[in-house]
């Protein structure tokens, strides 16, 4: 029982931990937006955490410069599992219009598997909403094959 | 045998007492629930939906499914006894307290000065947990830790000074108990005009003492990364999480029985027991939840000065009038 | 705090102002720039999109199947910004931005849109009708490979083939409908009417099928043995032969039967004109020279003078033929040795580099270097203009010879001109100074520029070794003027 409720409460408690890594802001401003009054994402659960130890859910935004690549990969590795990764924006998974410089690192791909991609330059926060109930979702199913 | 028997009787006693009514089951369900509710109220008055008010558990369960890390630079042992030791000391105070008109548990004569040190004890607790983490950020949550703890001790025990003075007289009583009975007799405490400061001094106390805003500097998620709370990840996040919703059901329990306990409720007294505790802990988290959602967090500095010139002025203003028998 | 009480009280009693998301749809504002929407049926191809888009999320491939070639665009949407650039540069409005915002999958490749058609191949190519044409520069414009070149001035219109994608966009955007897709015509060797003979076509011609006459001023093509290899074109000093179009019509033969026209500025006497030319063409092409338009509308094709069949030809060699019609260097058949009076006259400045001598497709310039003589067979030169473009030191020009230069010229122990008798001889002043070269100065980056501006490979520059061959060097300046820091000079050595 207690492993069904823990595995439920993955879907709906799911904390986030926001790293911008060279991003322009703007997906970072949307990813606040998804948290004030209008969208609310509280109302499922989401909630910003302080430290990757208590996330669930990373959010990464921005065309990964070489200088946050190695911050980037070390606060990865500090997340307990079960966690996912989710990218706001074309610039995580591209690079965007960033692409081929000489700083820039994309796609994360090279450097942990990316749960979902969340797609708009920058995307709605309903896109970032929905891509983060998808993830919640994936949480789920980690959990459970964890056991 | 029969000697046995009712020796065996009176450990499962006690050990219901600690585990499940009035200790720890109960303190956490109570508490979590207490925390739903102050973030749903706190959603609302920000005009948002907000989470479900079970959402601590849901928090609480999830954590308990996580990974948990013990950082490399961190003493194990006391890294994951410390919540333990926050937990126990928590639950072990609901012991004292006469809830829903019951008789407590645990009575003894200096019930309040107990209290006052297991008070204490969730938040040395967390103290020794975040300097266990050997993280630089929990070493600077723990200091701010310290000073809060310092700022609210003094109103504390000026309050709780007052409540025995008015209580005992001369003698001064600290047993929950005879306060219990004197409220019955002579109205509760809140209702005595001289009382009134250190009961709003008592509600200005208990944000502090649980952690929210305006007086969460010592966990600044925004600041300093959660402070003590910093590296702690899966099981010990949640015990702390869940210490911090007991500490709220704990004060709100407190409150009402240092504040609360003069309504005669005859011989309804468990359901209205039951009802006016339920009335009186949701009142208390609200006054809470309303000073969260409209203020920003204090700096350390400022926090410190504002319990003990505003908070501990209005506790003082209670002794001086309770000193002089009004 | 007050107001935020209120607030905070008030706000309790209302309703949230949250929407709510996922359970009740939220469409997105108007003008809102989604998920692109690609319609593969309207796409012409053209790749503007691929040529606009900024990060670079849009591909094609382009396979062959059976009837066509298989266009394949991918839009990646994780790379896009969507920006709506594609949207306002498509000619054919196939590509779109909708107001979908729901971009969100496990999988990137999921937010890749595609499409694909087949395209036929396009019978023909893109042919100018010369006559329609305005040179308005539209199509120039609306191609999206930019393989057409337009220039008002000169009314040219050129297409390289190899860029051209057959989009069709220049053909639908023409005013005059003067483009159209067109069966490519038989390829060949077209004269451009510059021909001044100069044989050297013949000479590379691998199969023989040139005849150049040098004297009878005739240039023919035998189109059943040229097997296109285009050696004539690139060895060609006057770039007048050209790859282009031919039909059945198109003449294989050229002929200078132009009538004697001169630009130079010192006319010779009007009874060495005579013999050039039949007299009753004089006044035909009298005024043509002037500009080009006028040679390109009145003299539809001077040099090819049995050609009834002009408009046939295409776009690319017709406005070569009309250039060819503009008088620069045409006209003028000298009938005798002492009738020349135009040709290279040698300046002041001489340093006797050879450089002529090398470049001169004809043989015709001796330079000795040693002796410091500059010869010209006159009887040779076809005032190629090849020498006096190739100069260094910009001596050598092409002008009127006076009668004592024409002659002096004829001999070939004179070199200077006598009116420049004293600044020529200042000019070889200069080199009998033994000790003079190229002086080498502090401050050199080593960046190679003199190298490769040496006309003889004199100068080498390897890592910071700079060495020059002092035999070799020509003290042409070359260098000199090339070096970007300045340090080199022509003075006394040591």
């Amino acid at each position: 029982m207690f492993k069904k409720l823990i595995a439920e409460s993955m879907t709906k408690s799911p904390w986030i931990y926001h790293v911008n890594t060279g991003s322009c802001n703007g997906c970072d401003i949307e990813l606040v937006a998804c948290l004030t009054p209008r969208y609310d994402v509280e109302r499922y659960g989401f909630k910003l955490a302080g430290t990757p130890r208590h996330a669930d859910i990373v959010v990464v935004s921005g065309p990964i410069t070489s200088q946050s690549k190695d911050r980037l990969i070390r606060t990865l590795e500090q997340v307990p599992n079960p966690h996912c990764v989710v990218t706001i924006g074309s610039c995580p998974q591209s690079g965007n219009v960033f692409k081929g410089s000489y700083s820039v690192e994309a796609p994360l791909e090279k450097f942990c598997e990316v749960d979902v991609a969340i797609a708009g330059c920058t995307p709605k926060p309903e896109a970032i909403i929905e891509g983060l109930y998808k993830a919640a979702q994936i949480l789920k199913k980690k959990r459970e094959a964890m056991q | 045998m029969p000697e046995f028997v009712s020796n065996l009787l009176n450990i499962l006693l006690v050990a219901l007492h600690v585990l499940v009514f009035p200790g720890l089951l109960f303190a956490a369900v109570g508490g979590l629930l207490l925390a739903g509710i102050d973030r749903k109220v706190l959603a609302r008055m920000q005009r948002r939906v907000g989470p479900p008010i079970v959402q601590p558990f849901y928090d609480f369960f999830k954590l308990m499914g996580k990974e948990t890390i013990i950082p490399a630079a961190a003493r194990p042992g006391i890294y994951q006894a410390a919540p333990i030791i926050g937990m126990v000391s928590l639950s072990l105070m609901m012991l004292f307290f006469p809830i829903f008109g019951h008789s407590a548990a645990f009575a003894t004569k200096a019930d309040l000065i107990v209290i006052l040190y297991l008070l204490t004890i969730p938040a040395v607790a967390l103290i020794i947990g975040g300097s266990a983490s050997g993280s630089p950020f929990a070493g600077v949550g723990i200091s701010r830790e310290m000073v809060v703890m310092l700022g609210y001790e003094l109103p504390l025990v000026m309050v709780l000074l007052t409540v025995a003075k008015k209580v005992g007289g001369d003698t001064m009583t600290f047993a929950l108990e005879d306060i219990a009975v004197w409220q019955l007799a002579n109205g509760s405490l809140l209702f005595h005009w001289s009382m009134i400061p250190a009961a709003i001094a008592f509600l200005l106390i208990i944000p502090a003492e649980v952690g929210t805003q305006p007086f969460d500097v010592a966990e600044a998620e925004t600041e300093i990364c959660e402070g003590p709370l910093i590296e702690y990840s899966g099981a010990p996040l949640a015990i702390f999480k869940l210490n911090t919703a007991m500490k709220m059901f704990v004060m709100t329990a407190l409150f009402q029985v240092l504040f609360l306990g003069g309504i005669d409720l005859g011989k309804y007294w468990l359901l209205g027991g039951a009802v006016l505790f339920v009335i009186s802990a949701v009142l208390t988290v609200l006054c809470m939840t309303f000073i969260h959602a409209i203020t920003a967090r204090l700096k350390v500095e400022h926090l410190f000065k504002f319990y003990w010139t505003v908070v501990a002025g209005l506790a003082l203003v209670s002794l001086v009038l309770v000193w002089f028998g009004l | 705090m007050f107001p935020f009480a209120k607030k905070a009280v008030s706000n309790l009693f209302k309703k949230p102002s949250t929407v709510r998301f996922p359970e009740v749809e939220s469409p997105a504002k108007p003008a809102y720039r989604g998920r692109i929407v690609y319609d593969a049926e309207k796409c012409v191809n053209c790749g503007m999109c691929i040529k606009v888009c900024s990060p670079g999320a849009i591909t094609r491939t382009v396979e062959e199947v059976e009837g066509g070639e298989k266009i394949t665009y991918d839009i990646n949407l994780t790379s896009c910004t969507f920006c709506g650039t594609c949207q306002d540069f498509c000619g054919t409005k196939a590509i779109s931005l909708s107001d979908d915002y729901h971009m969100v999958a496990e999988d990137p490749k999921d937010l890749i849109v595609s499409g694909s058609r087949i395209k036929e191949k396009v019978a023909g190519r893109v042919t100018l009708k010369q006559e329609d044409c305005v040179y308005c520069g539209l199509c120039a414009r609306t191609c999206p490979e930019n393989a057409i070149t337009v220039d008002r001035a000169t009314k040219t219109w050129k297409i390289n083939y190899k860029e051209c994608v057959q989009c069709g966009q220049c053909i639908s955007k023409c005013p005059k409908k003067a483009l159209s897709f067109q069966e490519p015509k038989a390829q060949g060797v077209i004269n451009g009417g510059d021909c001044v003979f100069c044989t050297l076509c013949s000479k590379k011609c691998p199969v023989g099928a040139l005849t150049v006459d040098r004297a009878g001023k005739t240039w023919e093509i035998d189109r059943s043995v040229c097997i296109k290899c285009g050696l004539c074109v690139s060895s060609c000093p006057k770039h007048t032969l050209v790859m282009g179009d031919v039909d059945d019509n198109t003449p294989a033969r050229f002929e200078k039967s132009a009538a004697p026209v001169k630009s130079a500025p010192a006319p010779a006497a009007p009874a060495k004109e005579a013999p050039a030319a039949p007299a009753k063409e004089a006044p035909a092409s009298g005024n043509a020279p002037k500009t080009p338009e006028n040679a390109l509308k009145t003299v539809p094709a001077a040099p090819v003078a049995d050609s009834p069949t002009k408009a046939q030809k295409s776009a690319v060699s017709v406005n070569k033929a009309a250039a060819a019609a503009a008088p620069v260097l045409s006209g003028l058949i000298p009938q005798a040795e002492n009738s020349w009076d135009t040709g290279v006259v040698l300046g002041p400045d001489c340093i006797y580099c050879g450089l002529c001598m090398r470049k001169c497709p004809m043989e015709a310039i001796t330079v000795d270097r040693a002796s410091k003589s500059w010869q010209i067979d006159r009887e040779k030169c076809v005032w190629c203009g090849i020498c006096v473009s190739g100069c260094p030191k910009k001596t050598l020009k092409i002008d009127a010879l006076s009668a004592e230069t024409a002659k002096e010229a004829a001999v070939p122990e004179a070199p200077a001109p006598e009116k420049n008798a004293e600044a020529a001889s200042q000019a070889k002043a200069v080199p009998a100074a033994a000790a003079t070269g190229v002086v080498f100065g502090e401050g050199c980056i080593y960046c190679g520029a003199c190298a490769g501006a040496c006309p003889v490979g004199a100068i080498s520059v390897d890592g910071s070794e700079w060495s020059i061959d002092r035999d070799a060097c020509i003290q042409c300046g070359a260098c000199v003027g090339t070096c970007p820091m300045g340090v080199l000079s022509i003075g006394p050595l040591e």
